[in-house]
């Protein structure tokens, strides 16, 4: 109740903040601002549906509320499918033009030659996310099995709060201090860099991942491996871990689906190259960095790209959660 | 009668005075008892009385739960459990045990009972297929399963996997099996199986079983022992002990006073 009326009071003292910023800047004609009229449509419905209860006997206000209630979940729970499709529709639809061929197989053209395409960026991404998930990978896992296996009390619980928190932290933040750690030492941009930034975004989310599926298998397991007179380390190895593995292998999917389309810990990393990239101590470009290149520059044709360059990534990290589903639907009857 | 068959064999388990706390709370209060060689020993008791908790010290699983404590003497041929120089992972290969829910692990049914053989240095193919085939029929499963032994273990009926579980444990050769209220998943007809498999056991380890059934205790047990509370109050010949019980509350209870 009293959160209600916290979450009321703040929302209403923000729009009342905006009415007020508008007519001081526009004068009283912004009384008429979408914001402003929107709040009278509902502050009038608001009003009507209080006097509709004043005039309605108990139990028809209680199936009136019922009716309306279920439209209003069952409409959120519509939109936020929706966002998604108009997402997906919107970047399909923009991007289906430029999709071609030469997209994964040309270079970059300098500005006002046709053609060119993204091959640069996509083999970057490529080596990007493949340094970080070697980086990545190994750490989350172990450190998910020995926070679930082997720690007992307060480490176990220092480690899963560190790795809530580096998830919460900002990925520009982690960008810089891969900056600071792996680049000015070096003085040059590199892949190594850049990935290694991702990888440590990737680390906190499979930790989690895999503690989460360890815990998930019955301690019967580790019991019953015990008892026939297993090592602790054999028994996690050789029971417990493949019971999880298909659970393991989602979260990692997942968190590796997540970093390819980081762009803010690669912006003073990896930096970006015109080039074709394959050596991971030089700037490499990826998708989402030339994706936001070409989408601010004045070229048509390379926002065109920009919008096909968005559609690969998408599809990529698409098909990387939809694989993760299905082997996730396969894990279930495993028990 | 199995009153006679119970005497004059010699000790397997012998506990003196074992004390055993969880934190501040005392489960186990100066349990005395032994456990004789190559027999069948139940114990007894309401829910909460300690008798798992006894049953967990003797193959030192309790080392596995935080903030424990065992105090007093507990013995497996006259030798120290509890002594410094015991590794746990050791004790457990001749102190087997079956557990109250089946668990299978999750993989095939021969790696089920490969498993323990293998931890303890069995690498010849042909000396693994021979372990599991006789543990498989020593658990009176092999008919059952020999055609899809490479099927997941947890494909099996409820009955199925306890038998799959104690194929398991006596593949290693213990010579001591616990088991804890091993039919209580069970129905009928499967616990009468896990019966006629504990006595045709009995001639080649030495059995410990706690269960709640008083007549699973009379059906299947040479010897049994009453806990109550955390202290055990009676041990004795199955038969005399349920006949001419020698204490109010173990005379209570398995007339189903309480309990």
């Amino acid at each position: 109740m009293i959160g209600r009326r916290i979450l009321g009071g703040l929302f209403l003292s923000a729009i009342l903040f905006q009415i007020y910023c508008d007519v001081r800047a526009f004068g009283a004609s912004a009384l008429l601002g979408p914001v402003e009229l929107v709040t009278a449509t509902v502050c009038i419905g608001m009003f009507s549906i209080n006097r509709l209860k004043g005039s309605m006997l108990g139990r028809s206000w209680r199936r009136f509320t019922n009716t309306a209630m279920q439209y209003v979940l069952s409409l959120s729970a519509i939109l936020a499918c929706f966002v998604l499709g108009a997402l997906l529709f919107y970047v399909a639809a923009k991007g289906i033009h430029g999709l071609s061929f030469h997209l994964f197989t040309e270079l970059p053209r300098p500005p006002g030659i046709e053609g060119g395409g993204m091959r640069n960026a996509i083999i970057g991404t490529l080596l990007l996310v493949l340094i970080a998930s070697i980086g990545g990978i190994p750490v989350g896992l172990l450190a998910g099995i020995y926070v679930s296996c082997f720690s007992k009390g307060k480490l176990g619980d220092a480690v899963r709060f560190s790795a809530d928190v580096l998830n919460g932290i900002p990925s520009v933040v982690i960008g810089l201090f891969a900056y600071a750690a792996f680049v000015l030492p070096f003085k040059h941009f590199s892949a190594w860099s850049g990935g290694l930034a991702l990888s440590i975004m990737m680390v906190p989310t499979i930790l989690r991942t895999t503690e989460e599926m360890i815990k998930m298998v019955p301690a019967s397991h580790l019991e019953g491996a015990l008892a026939l007179g297993a090592r602790r380390g054999y028994a996690v190895r050789t029971v417990v871990v493949p019971a999880a593995k298909n659970g393991i292998v989602t979260g990692v999917m997942l968190a590796i689906a997540r970093v390819s389309g980081e762009t803010a810990p690669l912006l003073f990393t990896a930096f970006g190259s015109g080039q074709l990239v394959l050596n991971p101590s030089q700037p490499v470009s990826s998708l989402t960095m030339q994706i936001y290149q070409y989408a601010i520059s004045p070229y048509d044709d390379w926002v065109a790209q920009a919008w096909s360059g968005a559609l690969v990534l998408l599809m990529m990290i698409l098909s990387l959660n939809v694989a993760a589903r299905v082997l996730t639907r396969r894990m279930s009857p495993a028990r | 009668m199995l009153a006679e068959q119970a005497v004059g064999t010699a000790t397997k388990i012998s506990a003196k005075n074992v004390d055993f706390f969880y934190g501040d709370f005392q489960a186990l209060k100066g349990i005395s008892l032994d456990i004789p060689d190559r027999k069948v020993t139940a114990l007894i008791g309401p829910s909460g009385c300690g008798k798992t908790t006894f049953l967990r010290c003797i193959n030192r699983m309790n080392d596995l739960i935080d903030n424990t404590r065992f105090a007093g003497s507990l013995t497996l041929d006259g030798e120290d459990v509890y002594g410094s120089d015991v590794d746990p992972v050791e004790l457990r290969r001749k102190v087997g045990m079956v557990f109250q829910k089946p668990n299978p692990f999750p993989m095939s049914i021969w790696e089920n009972v490969a498993y323990g053989p293998r931890i303890h240095g069995v690498r010849k193919r042909s000396e693994l297929e021979e372990i599991v085939e006789t543990s498989l029929r020593g658990a009176a499963l092999w008919d059952d399963v020999k055609d899809k032994l490479k099927e997941s273990g947890s494909a099996l009926s409820g009955g199925q996997q306890q038998r799959l579980c104690i194929a398991r444990t006596i593949a290693v050769k213990p010579e001591v099996i616990l088991m804890d209220e091993p039919c209580s998943a069970l129905d009928p007809i499967a616990t009468a199986r896990i019966e006629d498999l504990i006595a045709s056991l009995k001639s080649e380890f030495t059995i410990v079983i706690v269960t709640h059934n008083m007549q699973q205790a009379q059906r299947a047990s040479d010897v049994t022992a009453f806990f109550l509370h955390g202290e055990m109050l009676e041990i004795g010949p199955t038969y005399d002990l349920f006949m001419t019980p020698q204490q109010q509350p173990t005379r209570e209870y398995i007339t189903g006073r309480f309990g």
